[in-house]
């Protein structure tokens, strides 16, 4: 019994590359093509586009064709935390200063680790956030909001 | 002796109080993350970047040269005592050197690769001196097709460089140059895939998608992955290995570091491959080809000197052509274009002090990496229990205030977040990342180039190759992605790749 796809990990990286590809010939369809003495700003984003459309296209193909390595188990939680974490630290760094920030990107990153208690979490955050200030803020005088501005203070 | 003169000139910038003092930062920071597995040079640069901007040029480059070629030296300390590579240059090292570490010779491994490193990078540093000067010579006489070709050469090779499989690594680099268009387009003004965001007009800072794919991600892939390591610290016996195998290392030595220094040149190569494929060749002229992976040597000695090597001989091409071949030399060359330098052959006679500063400050980075490595082994050897648990939390706030302070902007935190999952993906589908950071780098020059040929030619694309250089170098690169592709060649790649 043969599988379909193959090599799942190849096929799905195959279709990310034609989406992205195509995705890239849909935008720039209005970019100015120019001529070759000339060239417009579409000229060589149309060339790479279908390149790397053909090429995914190409690696879907031989997914289909050669065995390949069946795709590990995502893991969700490292994932959403992490990516949770940075995008939480970006969303109060210029709202609630780099204290705030820093403290959130780095109790919701611990908590991406299993295992991982709440308390040790936070002194551990509490402590990087320390360095953080000392290196950036002290160290290298970085013009970064420190706390919150409470008002018109 | 016109050689001389320049390092003498070298010496004089290298040895100043400053300079001295960043070169250790850089070789001793090197180190650190050497033997830290989880964290490589790619993202250490890229996190100390926004801090360099501020140095003179010549200390940051100075410094962040350090970290590449420390982190060589450090990766094996970590290979030998706990099996795992500190760095992915040091995945063969792991083979003997563990093996020698289970026999209670920790000791002469670690030695010998620090003896083996250590002459590697004075003959890579002279191999840099000898050669720079001429090769940028040659690429004065580069026009815009010469440039466009070579850059296709860049490419092509960095193909060669990833693992598995090459049509993926292939449409990585139509990838990274699409990535690379985003932003203003500098002929003509247009917004190209911006989105109409005003944050993506000067395009995708390259430092974020660095520490995105090469910090972000592989932090969610590490976390993913649990269980411990055995570490092997409590005997790491006498340092000096006796006399025979010694004299064996000799010649391991010297092979290691001939063809480190080769495919360090080479477009493609570095410190990866250099100590494959120093290895292999070791195993190949061995008469007892089956002690390896028993404790040989030679198979510490051999790649220990190649990776070392290949990591300075790649600033050649870096400084020589303004190409870089592998994703550090991607970020030196963003990093200098940021400090306003123009990478390209007009960097040695324009900036002398610049260039022969950086040659000589490896040789004296080198001579710190012995003393940090030879007597102060145990201090490392104590840091390898710093666990992940705190590592990677470090990592992260590092990574995003560094984001930040480029240019101030939350939206390259929130961009850099997408190139960690993306990262984390392209690990998942084992789409190798580098030749989508080299392609990134190298993609809005290229575009320039093709366009600069095309125009000085009149819109005939036969410019590519009716011009002598342009051709020659149109064809091998044609030539070696045949090579990379014939079936043959792609068995003994993998060979190569999957170690032996």
């Amino acid at each position: 019994m043969g599988r379909i796809v193959r090599a799942p990990g190849d096929f799905l990286a195959g279709a990310i590359f034609v989406a992205v590809g195509v995705a890239s010939l849909v935008i720039g369809r209005g970019y100015r093509l120019g001529t070759l003495l000339s060239m417009g700003p579409g000229y060589f984003p149309r060339i790479i586009g279908v390149l790397f459309t053909a090429l995914g296209l190409a690696v879907a193909i031989a997914a289909l064709r050669l065995d390949g390595e069946r795709l590990e188990p995502w893991r969700l939680r490292p994932i959403v935390l992490i990516t949770a974490a940075i995008l939480a630290f970006g969303f109060c760094l210029e709202r609630f200063g780099l204290v705030v920030a820093s403290m959130a990107l780095l109790v919701i990153a611990c908590l991406a680790q299993q295992g991982r208690k709440v308390p040790e979490a936070i002194g551990l955050a509490a402590l990087l956030t320390l360095i953080a200030w000392v290196v950036f803020v002290k160290g290298l005088e970085m013009p970064l909001l420190v706390w919150p501005e409470f008002g018109a203070s | 002796m016109d050689l001389l003169t320049n390092l003498g000139l070298g010496l004089q910038v290298a040895l100043t109080a400053d300079n001295i003092l960043y070169c250790f930062v850089g070789v001793a920071l090197g180190t650190l993350i050497g033997v830290l597995p989880g964290i490589g040079p790619v993202a250490t640069i890229s996190m100390l970047l926004p801090i360099t901007f501020k140095l003179e040029p010549t200390s940051s480059l100075i410094m962040l040269a350090g970290i590449y070629y420390g982190a060589q030296y450090g990766g094996s300390t970590t290979a030998i005592l706990v099996n795992l590579p500190g760095e992915a240059s040091s995945v063969v090292t792991c083979l003997d050197g563990y093996a020698m570490a289970r026999k209670g010779r920790a000791g002469h491994a670690l030695a010998v690769a620090a003896i083996g490193s250590f002459i590697a990078g004075c003959v890579a540093t002279l191999v840099l001196a000898g050669f720079a000067p001429p090769l940028s010579d040659l690429a004065l006489k580069f026009g815009a097709p010469e440039y466009f070709s070579l850059m296709v050469l860049g490419l092509v090779a960095a193909v060669v460089l990833a693992q598995g499989s090459v049509l993926k690594a292939l449409a990585m680099i139509a990838f990274g140059i699409l990535l690379g268009l985003v932003g203003m387009d500098t002929t003509t003004g247009d917004q190209r895939y911006t989105f109409g965001l005003p944050e993506l007009s000067d395009g995708i800072g390259f430092v974020v998608v660095a520490m995105g794919i090469f910090g972000f991600g592989p932090i969610i892939a590490n976390l993913e992955a649990t269980g411990g390591r055995d570490i092997f610290t409590k005997a790491i016996g006498k340092l000096w290995p006796p006399r025979d195998e010694m004299r064996r290392a000799w010649g391991a030595i010297a092979r290691g570091t001939g063809v480190g220094s080769l495919l360090g040149i080479l477009p493609g190569g570095g410190a990866v491959l250099g100590s494959f494929a120093a290895y292999m060749l070791e195993k190949r002229i061995a008469k007892d080809p089956s002690r390896f992976g028993q404790g040989a040597i030679e198979g510490v000695a051999a790649p220990e000197s190649a990776n070392n090597a290949a990591a300075q001989t790649s600033f050649i091409p870096m400084l020589t052509l303004g190409l870089p071949t592998n994703p550090v030399m991607a970020l030196m060359v963003g990093a200098m274009i940021i400090q306003g330098i123009q990478p390209g052959p007009m960097v040695i006679t324009k900036q002398p002090e610049l260039f022969w500063g950086i040659v000589a400050s490896m040789w004296l980075g080198n001579l710190f990496l012995v003393i940090l490595n030879l007597p102060l082994i145990g201090l490392w050897v104590r840091l390898l229990s710093v666990s992940y648990r705190l590592l990677y939390p470090a990592i992260l706030i590092f990574c995003c205030i560094g984001i930040y302070s480029l240019q101030s902007s939350v939206m390259d935190v929130y961009i850099a977040a997408g190139f960690g999952l993306l990262g984390y993906i392209f690990i998942k589908l084992k789409c190798e990342p580098a030749p989508l950071l080299i392609a990134f780098v190298l993609g809005p020059m290229m575009e320039d180039n093709f366009r600069r040929a095309l125009t000085i030619a009149k819109g005939n694309p036969a410019v590519f190759v009716s011009r002598p250089i342009s051709a020659t170098i149109l064809v091998i690169a044609a030539i070696l992605l045949l090579i990379v592709i014939a079936p043959s060649v792609r068995k003994r790649r993998e060979e190569v790749f999957k170690e032996t």
